[in-house]
Formats: C-alpha cells, structure tokens, sequence
C-alpha cells in the first residue's frame, strides 16, 4: 500500500467515525453561535462599538469554541489503542497524524470560520471587512489546529486537560490574534494590511509544517 | 512462549518492550540478530487496549484494521469464526464484554505477522473461545511461527514450548 493510499483511508476512517458521533462536532458551533448572538444582545445597538468589538469577538470565540474540540483530537484513538497500532503498523505515524490533523480543521474549525458570517448581521459588519476578517480567522484556524494538536498529544490521559489545554494554547495565539485584530483594523481605517496578514500567514505556515512532527513525538512518548 | 508471573511483575511492560511501544532503559531485542524494531510488520501485538472502537460495527473494526496493515481478508467469514453471525452490524458498544474481546482476538484470523505478542487473550472468554484460541495458537506454532502469552490462567502443557516466569521485585 502507497503512502499516498495510506494517508486517505486514514482521511476516511477518521471521516467514518466522525459520522458516528455527530453531536461531538456540533457543539463548538453551537458554542460559537450562541457567543456571536449573545454579545450584541448583552451590549446592546450601538453601532460603533458593535464594529470595534466584532473582529476581536469572531477570534475569541473561534478560540473558545475551538478548546472545547480540542482535547478529543486523539483521546478516543489513545484511549481505545488505535494509536498504539498506528505507531506499530510500519507505516509512519506521520501520516495519521496529518490526517487527523486535517479531519479535525474540515469537521470543526472549516464549520466556525464560515459561521462568522453571521458577525454581519449581528455585529452590523460590513461584508468587505468581514471577508478580512475571515481570511485572518481561516489562517488562525490552521495555526490553533496546528498548536492544539500538539498540546492535546501531550495531554494524553491527564484528568485535567481541558484545563491545561487553555493554558498551553492561547499564550501562544497572542501574537497571532494582535495580527488579525490589527490587519482588520487597518482595513476598517483605510490603511494597508499586507504586513500584519503576512505575519498571519508566516505563524501559520510555519505551525502547520512543525506540528506534525513534534504532534508524533509527542503521542510516541505518551504512549512509552 | 508462556509468560507467567504476579501481578506487577512486569508482563505488560515486557511485551510493550518487545512490540515496540515501550522505551526500555537499556539492551536490546533481537530475533535472529536482526533488531526486532525493524521487523514491526511481522509483528502482531494485541494488549489491554485492543484497538476496538466501540461506536463502530465488528466489520468497520475490521476493515480499519486491514487498512492498517494492508492485508486483506475475508471479513464475513471471520465474523462467522469468531460466533459473531448476526451481530456483524451492531455497533461494538452494544456487545458483550466477551462478544467484544472475541471483535479485538478476530485480528488473529486477519493478521500474516510471524510473531503474536498476546497480553491476557483469554480475558472475558468462555470455554468453547479458549479452546478454538489455543487451537489456532497450535496451528500458529505447528507453522513455524511464533506466540508469546501472558495468562494467569494455565495453557495446556503441548501448547508451551518456553515457560518465562517474571519475579515480583519492587
């Protein structure tokens, strides 16, 4: 068997049991629309506050919304020994790992940053700054996953790790949500973006190349 | 290879050392002068965690497992030798505990591997199970390949060529 063919029925099985438990990845987007309709209810109509506030309100409830998915990543595989099989089958880990990496972000992360949508209604943003704001939430998605993928490995089997999980995760999305927040604010005020997104798209990148390695490391030493 | 001792002892651990899931302080394991860890794919390691999703069908488990390894198998019949017929479609959860340890042993009938590394198999078993198992360990054997079982409970005395019996130290 390729690698190639390796890593799609990987693709696949983590689609499969995704399927069993639709209520698992339903609940981040509950969570994430409840946060989008509750703020301006709470603040009440004021237009410009409504604005400043909304692109800082779709990255933190992206955040919130996305830990609470987190520590299942590979809880249910660890759990039951498929990691353990993966990492005894002969064929790299890696692979696994990448596609799980990637099942997670289409089935919980893809669903949140296209819900943003609704920061238009609600927050009275306009459609050209949200579609920055998306793309700056679309970058941080990947980069969350990324970082989150490896906490969650190294959280393995600890009673508290949704706990931990915030505590590990969202210090390292400082710098990436004072980008976002500054690229849409500077839409907002008529000004270039191309830097802060550039910086966006930098962590991103460089988060997704590492993770995977140092999310294989992580499980093979939890599992030792 | 029979592999008998108390609790703690260390029988897990030396099974997860030999199939490579655990990372022992020192030495090395070896078959035929060659590092087992190169040879994982001739390796069939089934322990506590058996690699069973519950929220999946017998079948799904299996066609993952096959996915895995990339052997291929005929599914339908395995189920049937396993006394699974009928159940091939409900999901693990829903089985018994023995019905589910018989899902995670199934990968016996699937696997190519020359050596089963066995932790407790015959746990939540009945009587009719155990014999067809120790039957098949025979037949493992008798092929020129290898079994090595932790148990507390006895093998039969033809079914054990090598008698390791671990010392409780702490």
């Amino acid at each position: 068997m390729s690698y190639l063919d390796y890593f799609c029925l990987s693709l696949k099985r983590d689609m499969q049991l995704a399927a069993t438990q639709k209520h698992e990845f339903g609940l981040p987007l509950v969570f994430f629309v409840l946060v989008v309709l509750l703020v301006p209810l709470s603040v009440g109509p004021e237009i410009n506050l409504l604005n400043r506030i909304a692109p800082a309100m779709g990255w933190i409830a992206l955040i919130l919304s996305m830990l609470i998915a987190l520590p299942r990543m590979f809880a249910e595989d660890y759990d039951n020994g498929w990691l353990e099989l993966v990492f005894i089958s002969g064929q790299p880990p890696i692979l696994a790992v990448l596609a799980r990496m990637i099942s997670f972000w289409l089935l919980y992360a893809l669903p949140l940053v296209l819900s943003s949508i609704l920061l238009v209604p609600f927050f009275q943003l306009a459609f050209e700054y949200w579609l920055v704001l998306a793309q700056t939430l679309l970058m941080g998605s990947f980069l969350i996953t990324a970082l989150g993928s490896i906490a969650s490995a190294l959280l393995l089997g600890s009673r508290k790790g949704s706990a931990v999980m915030a505590l590990l995760v969202i210090p390292l999305l400082i710098p990436a949500l004072i980008f976002a927040t500054s690229a849409v604010d500077a839409v907002i005020q008529g000004l270039p973006n191309t830097g802060p997104m550039l910086m966006l798209a930098g962590i991103s990148v460089l988060s997704i190349t590492l993770a995977p390695i140092a999310t294989e490391h992580s499980l093979k030493l939890m599992m030792s | 290879m029979y592999i008998t001792g108390p609790n703690g002892a260390g029988k897990t651990t030396l099974l997860r050392s030999i199939s490579g899931l655990h990372q022992y302080h020192s030495g090395d394991i070896e078959l035929n002068k060659q590092p087992l860890s190169e040879m994982l794919a001739n390796v069939l390691y089934i322990g506590h965690k058996a690699g069973v999703n519950e929220n999946l069908t017998a079948i799904d488990n299996m066609q993952h497992w096959l996915m895995l390894t990339g052997e291929k198998a005929n599914i339908n019949e395995i189920i049937e030798k396993i006394g699974l017929s009928g159940l091939d479609n409900v999901p693990v959860k829903f089985l018994s505990a023995g019905q589910k340890r018989r899902v995670a042993l199934s990968r016996l009938w699937i696997s190519t591997a020359a050596i089963w590394i066995l932790d407790e198999p015959y746990t939540s078993i009945d009587a009719v199970g155990i014999n067809v198992l120790n039957q098949l360990f025979k037949r493992h054997v008798d092929n020129g390949k290898m079994v090595i079982v932790t148990s507390h409970q006895p093998l039969p005395d033809d079914l054990v060529d090598v008698n390791l019996n671990l010392e409780y130290r702490f």
